[in-house]
């Protein structure tokens, strides 16, 4: 099944070349839906009462290295796979003038590498899927992209490509030091969980090096603020389906990196560096969001404002207790929808208007009624306003990295402020005051936009109202994840798991005997 | 008899190779010099090749001796590779349209004999009969790469060659007759029986020159400066062997010598290993400083063929990095030096053959011709790009597993700094290989005559391509 969801988007992109010019995008919308129905059918497959491993699929690939083709699914990855699909329909109907096979195909191929990314479980498969989904996204913005294209687009692949290089060089060590340690090859990520890595307080211990390498590749990709000029570039000059993948997907890789590998491979370090990231998340949540505050250009605005957001997940994480995993993890959802929302918004603006400037869009109000709404309540969203999705997620954050006592956490909540302050800016600029000519002459959305845009707002705020529909799938993953026996949690045997159940089925009959 | 018999089998991938090549020379001599159908000639070459190949593999794992020549996994896995670089260059050179087909037959025939001459420094078990092996190939190599003259790059690439080359082997001997001053042997497994004392100052002198000989051939950085314009003049073919079948050739040889236990501070009881410590930095310096010199170059040129020069020259860096590698004690690094050697192989292959199919309206192919290839011949320029993306050791291709395994024994080594520089180089890397990928797509020259590819190219890119895709995977079940 995992298979499935991984190879069916990137042959169906490649079956788009056979269709005509006319029926394209209709049949690229028949490949997504199957999509969506492909990932649905997880709901029925995947158990979320438990935390080990589902639906495993494995079989070796290049025993020259022990490479294994190793794909599960838990509670971690199971939003994922479910976003990847859902945002497809949606950023191929916003697709205008570069509709063409071979944009929808990378489009397709980005589902395809980001769900392999997020469903495999042997650290080379991995590495191969997280480099590979960098291809599709380049060339969606070196192909299909604004002015600085060719700037961008290079930024972002060897910004990106080099730091990931570390992680491999990570991986390898783990891999002789799992040889050294069991006399077994391996390069499953759970026998890693299981390795025996020295931690030294200071900088030159086993753990501390490969921490940093780890850290050092999720850091660019999520990004943090020393590492995130690669960013704002790739956003502005890609076309809207790639702001929009990349915002809701990429991103998600690299925090997911932070709950996959940082946090479980190096519980000591992750621990002793946790006030250096914090304090890292703080300064970017409050340096982006002032940038963001500058900037004349919409969709750079949105961009930076990406950034704040994503600090919020680092923030959550670090703070090392369960309402900070929690909200770090909810984030990472609720931002994939307002970001997405807030760049399909600023996409169909700059469609009709040729426009993204904040001083040149004035009282669009008046003329882009349904538009404005869209627009205000996804805004909402990431300004956090209670009852929309931002709330719950930055709330848990806030109180969790409140609880860990860390002095420049408080520093945090000025983000809040600063993101309201941005974004409801930008919000009054573009659509209050004076109308301008270029504004009075825009049309309001068309049924095919409100298509599009109408699942992100219900989203907003079922996401909002009610949190525990997404997070009671995912609980049983994220609970274990600061827990020493992890490794064991996640690695459960079949026999083990019957075991439990023979229990369960056990003790409701002693309850009727009690009774009795 | 029965001596001679038994030599004459175990040299049989020699002499087969040596002799079929007569065929199709001597068939031209008696016809009054007619140049026979070109067809014929390949074929009849491709099949020596192919019996020298599969002979060479018989005999690989037998373990035996003839005179100086050993048979040995090893060293018949290196005649393999020169073997399988020099089946592409043949194709290659049949495609050629710069070629003076009048002289076809002359020219296959005397390349038939340099990879005789690489087979016969491959297998060489003493310093002598290895001098003698590369120094025909490279006479060889003199006379073919001067005999083609599509331009004038070609003449400078023969003369820049041919100097710079005969000083090295002038190098190389100078240097064998230190060691034999202070040896009084030449070969290897005499050594081990001499006592510790022929390990002076004379010694050292000799084995780094003869090792500055053979950096030479695989063109480290100090002595890298024949490389660009040779590779940018000679025929693709010519460009092919010498980058693949000779480098492969001499690295392993270098490999050979780095095997000898003289290298290893363990040899040496009394504490007299000052000078190995002094070449092995000097070799993780020039490995170092070839990565970096080889990617930064090639950042700005702009004619594809000095490109991939400068790539290769990148690539010979890693190669050495996975040698310095072996001699700080990875345990894994031959298998991998195999496995990089045949990705590379294959790599270039790939890239050449494009090249060269363009190369039919001009001699010097830069990133203007191969604009909008996209849309004048979508599957040139999709197997372009994926052989640039192997190259870069993009994955899952064959070069990204190759990668991997310079990583994985300078890890396991623990060399972090030249770690750290392998990192450094293949990400600079990704930059100047994916930059002609762009050119490719560019729309500017969209509506110009489409490009045609010959039949001959389409089966070999394609045979190419499944080992750039699968290769990884075939040859990961072999080691």
């Amino acid at each position: 099944m995992l298979s499935v969801l991984v190879f069916f988007p990137i042959f169906f992109g490649l079956l788009l070349n056979l269709s005509s010019k006319n029926n394209l995008s209709s049949f690229a919308l028949m490949g997504s839906f199957i999509q969506i129905a492909l990932s649905l059918s997880l709901f029925f497959l995947y158990d979320p009462s438990q935390a080990h491993l589902q639906l495993v699929e494995s079989f070796d690939l290049l025993p020259f290295y022990e490479i294994q083709y190793f794909l599960g699914l838990d509670g971690l990855s199971f939003w994922y796979v479910h976003l990847a699909a859902f945002l497809l329909p949606l950023v191929i109907l916003a697709s205008g003038k570069e509709s063409n096979p071979w944009y929808f195909f990378c489009l397709f191929a980005l589902v395809s590498l980001s769900n392999g990314a997020f469903l495999s479980f042997d650290v080379f498969l991995f590495y191969i899927f997280f480099e590979l989904s960098l291809l599709p996204l380049f060339f969606l913005i070196f192909v299909w992209g604004g002015e600085k294209r060719v700037y961008a687009s290079f930024k972002f692949l060897i910004y990106t490509f080099f730091a990931s290089l570390f992680m491999l060089g990570g991986f390898i060590a783990m891999l002789i030091l799992y040889k050294e340690q069991t006399g077994e090859i391996s390069a499953s990520l759970l026998d890693f969980y299981l390795l025996d890595l020295a931690f030294v307080e200071g900088v030159f211990s086993t753990q501390n090096l490969l921490f940093f390498c780890f850290a050092f590749a999720f850091a660019v990709k999520t990004p943090l603020v020393p590492f995130h000029s690669w960013l704002p570039l790739a956003h502005v000059e890609a076309p809207t389906g790639a702001s929009v993948y990349l915002a809701a997907l990429l991103l998600k890789m690299g925090t997911y990196g932070w709950f996959r590998f940082v946090i479980p491979l190096f519980p000591e370090a992750s621990l002793y560096y946790a006030p250096v990231l914090l304090f890292l998340a703080s300064l970017s949540l409050v340096y982006a969001s002032l940038v963001a505050f500058a900037q004349n250009d919409l969709k750079k605005l949105v961009a930076y404002s990406s950034i704040a957001h994503m600090s919020y997940v680092l923030l959550g994480l670090f703070a090392f207790n369960l309402y900070g995993l929690h909200g770090a993890f909810y984030q990472t959802l609720t931002h994939a929808i307002s970001s997405a929302g807030l760049f399909l918004l600023v996409g169909l603006i700059y469609k009709r208007s040729g426009s993204r400037e904040i001083n040149q869009l004035r009282g669009l109000a008046l003329s882009m009624p349904l538009f404005s709404i869209c627009f205000f309540l996804i805004t909402l969203s990431s300004v956090a306003l209670p009852s929309t999705a931002g709330f719950v997620s930055e709330f848990l954050v806030l109180l969790g990295s409140y609880l860990s006592g860390k002095i420049w956490v408080y520093f945090a909540v000025l983000g809040v402020v600063l993101t309201a302050v941005y974004m409801l800016n930008a919000f009054q600029k573009i659509f209050f005051g004076e109308v301008n000519k270029l504004s009075a002459k825009q049309k309001d959305l068309s049924l095919k936009e409100a298509f599009i845009l109408t699942p992100l707002c219900v989203l907003v705020f079922v996401m909002g109202l009610f949190p525990s529909l997404f997070l009671n799938l995912s609980q049983s993953s994220l609970k274990p994840l600061f827990d020493k026996n992890y490794q064991l949690s996640i690695k459960q045997e079949p026999d083990a798991i019957l075991l439990e159940k023979d229990q369960k089925i056990e003790s409701p009959q002693e309850e009727q005997r009690e009774s009795l | 008899m029965n001596d001679f018999l038994t030599s004459a089998i175990l040299l049989s991938p020699l002499w087969t190779l040596s002799l079929l090549a007569f065929i199709p020379l001597t068939a031209k001599v008696l016809n009054q010099n007619k140049e026979l159908k070109s067809e014929v000639v390949l074929l009849i070459h491709f099949m020596a090749f192919l019996l020298s190949l599969c002979l060479t593999v018989f005999l690989g794992f037998n373990n035996k001796t003839v005179t100086s020549l050993q048979w040995d996994p090893y060293s018949s896995g290196a005649c393999v590779l020169v073997n399988l670089s020099a089946l592409i260059s043949l194709a290659l050179f049949y495609g050629n349209s710069w070629l003076d087909k009048k002289q076809f037959t002359e020219i296959l025939f005397f390349f038939s004999q340099a990879v005789v001459a690489l087979s016969v420094f491959c297998l060489a078990t003493d310093f002598m009969t290895a001098f003698i092996g590369i120094e025909m190939a490279s006479l060889i190599v003199y006379v073919l790469l001067a005999m083609s003259q599509k331009d004038l790059f070609c003449l400078e690439a023969s003369i820049k060659y041919f100097v710079l080359s005969a000083i090295s082997s002038a190098v190389f001997l100078y240097g064998l007759s230190f060691l034999f001053a202070a040896t009084g042997t030449l070969e290897w497994g005499a050594f081990l029986d001499k006592p510790l004392s022929i390990y002076n100052r004379f010694f050292f002198l000799g084995l780094a020159l003869v090792l500055a000989s053979l950096f030479f051939k695989v063109a480290l950085v100090p002595f890298h400066l024949w490389l660009p314009d040779v590779y940018q003049g000679a025929l693709t073919p010519m460009t092919h062997f010498m980058s693949t079948g000779i480098k492969s050739a001499v690295v392993l040889f270098l490999g050979k010598i780095f095997a000898l236990p003289f290298f290893y501070e363990s040899h040496f009881t009394s504490g007299f290993n000052f000078p190995i410590s002094y070449l092995l930095m000097a070799l993780a310096v020039c490995s170092v400083l070839t990565v970096l010199f080889g990617n930064i170059m090639a950042l700005k040129q702009t004619q594809i063929k000095r490109l991939i020069a400068f790539s290769s020259l990148a690539h010979s860096g890693y190669l050495i990095m996975i040698l310095y590698a072996q001699l700080q004690g990875a345990g894994t690094s031959v298998p991998v030096l195999f496995y990089y050697l045949l990705s590379y192989i294959f790599l270039t292959g790939g890239v050449l053959t494009l090249i060269q199919s363009l190369e039919s309206s001009s001699s010097q192919i830069t990133t203007q011709d191969i604009k909008s290839l996209f849309f004048r011949n979508p599957f040139l320029a999709l197997s372009f790009s994926l052989f640039l993306l192997g190259l870069a050791g993009i994955p899952p291709t064959f070069g990204f597993f190759a990668k991997l395994g310079l990583f994985q024994v300078l890890i396991e080594s623990s060399q972090w700094w030249i770690l750290f520089w392998a990192f450094v180089g293949s990400g600079i890397g990704l930059f100047y290989y994916i930059k002609p990928i762009t050119f490719l797509l560019s729309q500017e020259r969209r509506t110009e005559t489409p490009i045609k590819s010959s039949l001959l190219t389409k089966i070999l890119l394609l045979w190419l391509l499944f080992f750039l895709v699968f290769g990884a995977f075939v040859f990961g079940f072999y080691f």
